[in-house]
């Protein structure tokens, strides 16, 4: 008789079997269902960006490039191996909310990730505004950054860290068949507890982040970038 | 450099007392589902809010056991024990339940001397063939070995006693009460043991139990405690699940398997759900030039009604009304989706900035539970444009929301199109455990509920359910019920023969008969065995922690197969109050008539996790005796809620309710009527949002 208990659990997994006309749990995106093809054929591992795409997936790229109306980002979610193509949704006050075709969404202001969701342990609210000061002005400088995650009861866990920029040379970096001289820039932030994760970003001349490779959170680790366009 | 970060930060983030600290050792749970050895118990303490499933089986004995650690230094178990070849016959099997409850009085110095130390009361009902009390240390020694030696009482005292020195063990209690005139009575013996931590995955343990196993062997020879002394291993597989053997008692192999889960640690972190629409925020020229999304222009209410609905849907979410007002827009939504009812609030916000015309600048967001709105929800369009990135966001928009009772009565003309009427259906399975089955308390019964819902007009909602079997055994009971009240709920067995089964049918109107009002009137078959007319109003205001119910029932028993009814009926009804507590515990007292005409009350606790974890107990006691009721004494329930949203990290208002026990006998028997208001009225209530607040912006 102690198939009881077992049977309780299994109805964890019957439950969601399932079925009914509820139709408010169906979802669809026209917006992104041509960028979903394209997001699936990449299969970036590392930071190796659209270069190390090859064959078809690259030509495919090219023209899904070519024809998006506005910028499109590419890149990867590190440690979980997952493949990121981006493109603008909603622009707020200088923020612009980036979403994929899988429906998760990174918000960026001036290249500089403040928010993520729906990839897990997403940072709620990551104060961008310092980085993008120093990040697009090139000459080194410290801030405060706060980070906020959620916990499993909902409530609200904060971060601050301790913040410097510097320059530390100028990289050629060739996105798309296009090769750019970029200022390589790192941001050394520093918690409470004395722990230290560099961020990195690579900008034109005009302060343009091309190219970056942000910490975003204990769960998430890094987000690797390159604006395609 | 990136490893010592993440650490700091993750305590800096998920600080003490949040997050199960898994790093620390988590101690040996035993065959009776408390920290221990093998039958043994420690001194030790599960993480708070551990909750356990396991089972344990050597010889002829089963055991099952729930378990959760209610407070850092308070655990509680609920166990089925199970006999097998009790008695002869086909029927052989004897079972009881049994409810642990233990205490750590001294927490361990791991630096010092001081041991961790432990009372347990194990079937503190102090009658049952489980019965023990325990006084236990436990120290360990570097961070291998842990050393538990400890004092027990009953059937922890039945071998080599040291004597009796609070005197004999009264016998005779009423089984299903609390007797604790048997507490810590009778003989005393010591017991003690030691586990080894071999590697991460494998515990060595062994133990001395002089525990005789008395009633096995002498009073019905299916089990010998041959020796004293037992050995096993515990394998841990992952940090959710332990699998065990051992020899116990030098007679018999036994094997054990727990599963351990806890509320604050989901098994996804975080929601991997899909992104929220983004704000639209207007800017200067918005005014003349504002399309709907897509780039469509609204002239009319209807056609910004229609875009409204289409956008909320891709989010989970239903319009069911909209009406716009000079510059205030009062959206009615109807919430299928999203467990944290926050979410769904902040999601239609910013929707409804997508959306609107800039005139718009006051959003009143009113969700709908049974068919009329819970509250209304205030917020001003500015600030969810201004704090949609504001690293502060989630604080500052709490403090700006408003909540309030929802408005009454409904416009035709703002409704959704096509809204009314609307069919909808389902299928899924279910779990029916026959309640009052004295002789095969774990008979139950699976199958599949068909379950249809017609939503007439604003209110009227009609639904019926079926349900069919597929496997099960409670209608196989041979025991017919000898109580001598009135059959309310001992037939179930007879109940159960029938399938597929009329379960309900019901016609229900639900009205907001005044400020902080809500009202049901329920007419038809009410549930499996009685049908009749429900009448329910509960005051709640919105922003207090308290609510008053009232429910009077005139109901008929139906007939054990056909459409028809049995000459019994009676009127029944409760006054119900109920209080949230801050710290996540909901009180609920019911006084009134019960089924079988008997008078009394039903208290009911629970602790409810911000997201969604619930542990719910209730006690019933009416003027029917303990003698009257039979077996079990009273009608009482342990439950769990396990929210599926949990469990995925994907947001759903699925809830995985587990019933580890409900008694429940013709006393103090209440109505099982679908849609009572306070659970569903409570959820949008600003208790509710608050405790969900932080799912806002997600």
């Amino acid at each position: 008789m102690n198939w009881r208990a077992s049977i309780s659990l299994a109805l964890v997994a019957a439950l969601l079997l399932s079925c009914g006309s509820n139709k408010l749990d169906k979802d669809s995106s026209p917006l992104m269902a041509g960028v979903s093809q394209v997001g699936q054929m990449l299969k970036i591992r590392k930071a190796g960006g659209a270069d190390a795409i090859k064959g078809d997936a690259a030509k495919q790229l090219q023209q899904f490039v070519a024809k998006a109306p506005g910028q499109v980002y590419m890149g990867a979610v590190e440690e979980a191996q997952l493949p990121l193509v981006l493109q603008p949704a909603e622009t707020n006050d200088g923020y612009v909310t980036w979403v994929s075709p899988d429906k998760r969404s990174i918000t960026m202001l001036s290249g500089v990730i403040s928010a993520t969701r729906g990839y897990g342990g997403d940072v709620l609210s990551y104060d961008a505004r310092g980085t993008a000061n120093a990040v697009s002005n090139r000459q080194a400088t410290s801030y405060k950054r706060t980070m906020r995650f959620l916990g499993p009861q909902y409530e609200l866990k904060g971060a601050t860290l301790s913040c410097t920029t510097e320059t530390v040379g100028t990289d050629p970096v060739k996105i798309v068949d296009t090769e750019r001289q970029l200022i390589h820039i790192v941001e050394s932030c520093t918690d409470q507890g004395g722990g230290t994760i560099k961020s990195e970003y690579w900008v034109d001349n005009s302060g343009a982040i091309w190219q970056s490779r942000q910490w975003i959170g204990p769960q998430l680790g890094y987000i690797f970038l390159q604006r395609l366009k | 450099m990136k490893n010592i970060l993440r650490l700091s930060l993750i305590s800096l983030a998920f600080g003490a007392g949040i997050g199960p600290s898994w790093a620390q050792d988590a101690p040996v749970i035993n065959w009776y589902g408390v920290p221990g050895m093998l039958d043994m118990p420690s001194g030790l303490m599960p993480t708070v809010s551990d909750f356990s499933v396991g089972l344990a089986t050597f010889g002829n004995i089963r055991r099952t056991n729930f378990s959760f650690q209610i407070t850092e230094r308070l655990g509680g178990t609920f166990r089925y024990g199970n006999w097998g070849e009790w008695v002869p016959g086909p029927s052989n099997e004897y079972f009881q339940r049994s409810l642990d409850l233990r205490y750590q009085l001294i927490r361990e110095d791991t630096e010092g001397w001081k041991p961790a130390v432990v009372v347990g009361l194990q079937d503190l009902g102090g009658t049952g063939i489980n019965s023990a009390e325990y006084l236990v240390a436990t120290k360990s020694f570097g961070d291998r070995l842990t050393v538990t030696a400890g004092l027990g009482w009953g059937r922890f005292g039945t071998s080599n006693s040291l004597g009796q020195p609070l005197g004999e063990r009264p016998t005779g209690g009423t089984v299903g009460t609390i007797n604790a005139d048997t507490w810590f009575r009778g003989d005393v013996a010591a017991f003690g043991g030691a586990t080894f931590k071999l590697n991460d995955k494998i515990r060595l343990i062994a133990e001395y139990s002089p525990d005789a196993y008395v009633e096995e062997d002498i009073g019905h020879g299916v089990f010998e405690a041959k020796s004293p002394y037992n050995f096993g291993v515990e394998y841990r597989l992952g940090k959710r699940v332990r699998l065990g053997a051992a020899y116990m008692y030098g007679s018999e192999f036994g094997f054990s398997a727990t599963v351990l889960l806890n509320p604050n640690d989901p098994p996804v972190f975080g929601s991997i759900g899909n992104a929220p629409t983004p704000v639209r925020r207007r800017d200067a020229s918005a005014a003349s030039s504002w399309t709907l999304p897509g780039g469509k222009t609204a002239n009319t209410e209807a056609e910004y009604r229609q875009a409204l609905a289409a956008a909320l849907g891709r989010d989970g979410i239903g319009l069911e009304s909209l009406s716009i007002d000079g510059s205030r827009a009062l959206a009615r939504i109807r919430n299928g989706r999203y467990d944290a009812e926050a979410q769904a609030i902040g999601r239609t916000a910013r929707v409804m900035t997508t959306v609107l015309p800039p005139s718009v600048e006051v959003f009143v967001i009113e969700p709908m539970a049974n068919n009329q709105p819970a509250a209304a929800i205030t917020l001003k369009r500015s600030d969810i444009e201004a704090l949609e990135n504001a690293p502060d966001g989630t604080e500052a928009i709490l403090t700006r929301l408003d909540v309030s009772a929802p408005s009454r009565g409904v416009v035709k003309e703002d409704l959704t199109n096509n809204l009314y009427p609307r069919f909808s259906w389902g299928i899924g399975p279910y779990i029916d455990f026959g309640l009052a089955n004295i002789d095969n308390p774990l008979s139950a019964d699976f199958g599949l509920r068909l379950s249809a819902r017609y939503d007439i007009a604003p209110g009227w909602v009609a639904s019926a359910a079926v349900s069919g079997r597929i496997l099960g055994n409670v209608a196989s009971s041979s025991a017919l019920s000898l109580s001598t009240l009135p059959h309310v709920r001992s037939d179930g067995g007879l109940y159960a023969r029938k399938t597929p089964a009329l379960e309900n049918a019901t016609l229900a109107y639900y009205f907001l008969p005044g400020n902080d009002l809500y009202g049901r009137v329920t007419v038809g078959y009410l549930e499996r065995m009685f049908g009749g007319i429900s009448t329910e109003v509960l005051w709640k205001p919105v922003d207090q922690q308290y609510a008053v119910g009232l429910e009077v029932d005139y109901v008929q028993q139906r007939d054990f197969e056909g459409m028809g009814f049995q000459d019994y009926s009676v009127v029944t009804g409760h006054l119900s109050g109920y209080y949230t507590f801050d710290n996540g515990y909901n009180v609920a007292v019911h006084a009134g008539r019960y089924l079988a005409g008997d008078w009394g009350a039903t208290l009911d606790v629970a602790k409810e996790f911000n997201n969604g974890w619930k542990i719910a107990a209730y006690a019933t006691l009416t003027d029917v005796s303990f003698a009257e009721y039979g077996y079990g004494a009273f009608n009482k329930g342990l439950r769990v809620d396990i929210p599926i949203s949990w469990a995925l990290g994907k947001p759903t208002r699925k809830v995985n309710p587990l019933t580890l026990m409900s008694m429940g006998g013709d006393g103090g028997a209440r109505l099982n009527v679908g849609g009572r208001l306070y659970d569903e009225v409570d959820d949008y209530h600003a208790q509710s949002l608050e405790e969900t607040g932080g799912m806002f912006w997600r």
